[in-house]
């Protein structure tokens, strides 16, 4: 099926190509006509690339080794269900992926545009197809997924040990969706600037994408960290990799935008910022996809290294400068509507909570690119570590947090000092009692006590937004208290959608704060029968048993976990070593509990029996992938359409007259 | 070449003609002949203004829901008057509407004015919902509203 996938990839680049230049020219030459005919190129791409994709599908189920890429990814003893991960292992099937993504969101976007953005849609076409045919141009020419070899080996190179992971299904595509999806709130916001549409049109469209591509990249981080927990044997979940901070920064631009664009939708304001801020966001993104596929630093990912690196780092020069250029040019007509009334309002609560966010992402940029920086100033490369990041974008985050809890119980434009005091107190207390109580329980910390607190802020106040909104319900309408309830989550979905987002991202500082100020770790040689002390844990090895398998040999050591004497559960760490890659892939024991992880995992396997593991207590990180779940339940609630609320008992809309209006003849 | 490779080829052609048949589709449906003013149904002929209308009455809607402040409706409000009595100003000067009918809609944009600016709701302040007036707590969230001045 190579052949038909390679026609289908130069296809789809055509219609992609043919649909940029139409857009602009069937807009600029008032021809419906050519508009018309470019949409539809835009939508023929989709199913070019579909027919692409299933091609490439199929090639790995058939075993197909003529095409280099599936000789490269997979083997015969492959189980068939790592034929989805196989597609995105390299470069190429990334590529494809990524550009398959675009044309179906670029699609869905185009064809669900609002009405009143009609006049400006035929630039967002043009410049998701722009996008889009870079990214085809850079497949078919230079990393295309169905090259031929010169001959047909009897078997494959096989899979990355690394990638054989169940999170692997998720993280990445979820993290290429999100950092692709950047694209289309950006090209609705370049539409709407080249069209002269400077004011809310595209608030909307904006908003939902800007959402969807913060879910899909807020996943993938979330499982990334998993996958790394899990399966690289260190025993954390975030090392500030070059390629995690490259999806962590545009999160936390596309974060920054969804909060913005929800005063721009609410009271106008913000439309230069907002302009700024999906560039800086989409900026973000076309420097993460650089990071990704240019290799340029050392990384865990470096399987994704590749030298297409200067492709991309051009595309991100045109990627930040254009934008820029056109805002400059449309600068005189984006003027809000209101301005900032008081610095006590929710409006000025989101400004500062963007300027946070921008200034961590700043940090983790610099960051990320000193050692580059180092290279060229200096014939030394100085790396920047875990330290810098923690010291730096720590108390940044802790403001960050008090803002999560103090921003959505202020009111639009101005608070006054004595309801500011009345909304705020209870959730006040709730931080300050927790403190106190940690405080006295031993907890001396700062740090982690000011975490608590703040975590404990946050969640008093959702809490107790939601018991006065039921309450109110009960009291009003005779509802009783869980109809109550999911009725007031459901007449106000952005906003209560939003608490629970919040409330997962307090779980995701739970487990951070916990495993980064009172995590405990021990590396010991054991010999079977040999015990040692963790905690409040002794753990007995029993023994390994080696298994020789199809591409690698499993050692599955099994060790008793017992606390005050009594034995809590026997578990199993697995090694597998694969000989035709010389790597190792550990699948590490965990016994989670919402207080604390016990992980356990075999670091190396010595001849005489003995096994080298290293041993973990992560207090409370069982409620960073509880998050997960959470979050997106919250996005989807946040996400979900909303009809138009029955009125509240109030005279009805005057209506205008109707009926067929006479002629003057 | 082989059967498999003579298929992929068939495939691909036959996606590449759909693709040139969807693209150049546009181009033929709108050669066929449009449907002209004379052809369209009476009444159908100011959409413009029945546009706007619709949009006056989503803005109460909106207001009326609480989605926006009342400064910000009013100064909409007022735009959307504004477009509509321009349009029918011009219906009246292209003397394609009776002045009569003018008129009427005219004193309807007018009456409706009046009623929307004695204002019946307020926004909640802190989930702007749409408030009666003399409620002294929001009945969707419960936060306190602010005392009547």
């Amino acid at each position: 099926m190579s052949e038909l996938g390679a026609l289908s990839l130069w296809i789809a680049l055509a219609l992609a190509a043919y649909s940029t230049v139409g857009s602009v020219a069937g807009k600029l030459r008032l021809s419906p006509a050519l508009v018309e005919s470019a949409q539809s190129a835009m939508y023929a791409a989709g199913l070019a690339l579909l027919v692409a994709t299933l091609s490439l599908v199929i090639a790995f189920i058939s075993r197909d080794f003529e095409i280099a890429y599936v000789a490269a990814h997979s083997d015969l003893a492959m189980p068939y269900r790592f034929t989805w991960v196989a597609f995105y292992a390299g470069n190429e099937g990334s590529l494809l992926y990524i550009a398959t993504v675009l044309s179906i969101m670029s699609a869905i976007a185009v064809w669900r545009a609002p009405e009143k953005f009609k006049d400006a849609l035929p630039y967002t076409t043009a410049v998701l197809m722009l996008t889009l045919t870079f990214f085809l141009a850079v497949t078919a020419v230079m990393a295309n997924p169905f090259d031929k070899l010169s001959f047909v080996p009897l078997d494959g190179d096989g899979i990355n040990p690394l990638l054989t992971h169940f999170g692997m299904f998720f993280h990445p595509p979820a993290l290429m969706a999100g950092l692709i999806g950047i694209t289309v709130p950006f090209a609705f916001a370049m539409g709407s600037l080249l069209a002269g549409k400077t004011g809310d049109e595209w608030v909307d469209a904006g908003r939902v994408w800007g959402m969807i591509s913060w879910v899909l990249l807020a996943s993938g981080l979330l499982l990334g960290s998993w996958w790394a927990y899990t399966i690289l044997g260190w025993g954390g979940f975030w090392f500030w990799d070059p390629v995690e901070n490259a999806a962590f920064m545009p999160w936390l631009g596309i974060t920054a935008f969804i909060h913005s664009i929800m005063v721009q939708k609410r009271r106008g304001m913000f439309r230069m910022w907002n302009i700024i801020l999906i560039n800086v966001a989409f900026g973000l993104a076309l420097y993460g996809m650089f990071m990704n596929r240019g290799g340029s630093v050392p990384s865990v990912h470096s399987f994704g290294a590749s030298q297409l690196g200067w492709i991309f780092l051009l595309f991100l020069a045109v990627g930040i400068a254009v934008p820029f250029a056109i805002f400059i040019w449309r600068y005189p007509l984006l003027k809000s509507a209101q301005n900032l009334d008081s610095m006590l309002s929710r409006e000025a609560a989101f400004l500062v909570n963007n300027l946070l966010l921008l200034a961590i992402a700043f940090v983790t940029l610099w960051g990320t690119v000193y050692p580059l920086v180092s290279r060229l100033t200096s014939d030394t490369e100085i790396t920047v570590a875990r330290p810098f990041y923690d010291q730096v974008n720590g108390p940044l985050m802790l403001a960050l947090i008090f803002l999560m809890g103090v921003g959505p119980l202020i009111p639009w434009r101005k608070a006054g000092m004595a309801s500011l005091r009345k909304t705020l107190l209870p959730p006040a207390v709730g931080g300050l009692a927790t403190v106190a109580i940690l405080a006295s329980l031993g907890l001396h910390k700062e740090f982690a006590l000011l975490a608590f607190g703040l975590a404990a802020f946050v969640t008093s106040g959702i809490l107790m937004e939601w018991y006065r909104g039921t309450r109110s319900r009960h009291r009003g309408s005779g509802e009783n208290y869980a109809t109550a309830f999911l009725r007031l989550i459901m007449a106000n979905r952005p906003r209560y959608g939003g608490y629970i987002v919040h409330l997962s991202i307090v779980m995701v500082t739970l487990g951070i704060v916990g495993t980064s100020f009172f995590s405990t770790q021990r590396d010991v040689v054991l010999s079977p029968g040999e015990s040692t002390v963790v905690g409040d844990y002794e753990l007995v090895f029993l023994g390994t048993v080696e298994t020789p398998k199809g591409n690698r040999t499993e050692f599955i050591s099994t060790v008793q976990v017992f606390r005050d004497g009594d034995l809590l559960e026997t578990v199993r760490a697995k090694r597998d070593f694969y000989p035709s890659f010389n790597m190792a892939a550990t699948t590490a024991a965990i016994r989670s509990t919402p207080v604390e992880d016990l992980y356990i995992v075999p670091s190396e396997n010595l001849p005489d029996g003995r096994v080298g593991f290293r041993i973990l207590v992560n207090p409370l990180i069982w409620w960073m992938w509880v998050a997960g779940p959470v979050m997106m339940v919250g996005t989807v609630i946040a996400l979900w359409p909303q009809k138009i609320r029955a009125p509240v008992p109030v005279p009805g809309p005057r209506r205008f007259a109707s009926g067929p209006r006479p002629s003057a003849a | 070449m082989d059967a498999e490779t003579v298929i992929s080829i068939f495939l691909g052609a036959l996606l590449a003609a759909f693709s040139f048949a969807v693209v150049f589709y546009a181009f033929i449906r709108r050669r066929q002949p449009q449907p002209t003013a004379a052809d369209a149904p009476p009444g159908t002929d100011d959409q413009a203004l029945a546009d706007i209308f619709d949009a006056i009455t989503t803005l109460d809607l909106e207001y009326q829901l609480g989605r926006m402040p009342e400064e910000d409706f009013q100064a909409q409000f007022q735009a959307y008057r504004v477009q509509a009595a321009t349009a029918l100003r011009d219906q009246l000067e292209a003397g394609s509407a009776d002045p009569a009918w003018v008129l009427e809609q005219e004193i309807l944009l007018a009456r409706d004015a009046k009623g929307i600016a004695g204002v019946r709701v307020i926004a909640c302040p802190n989930c702007s919902a749409a408030v009666p007036r003399s409620t002294p707590a929001c009945p969707h969230c419960g936060a306190e509203m602010a005392p009547l001045p």
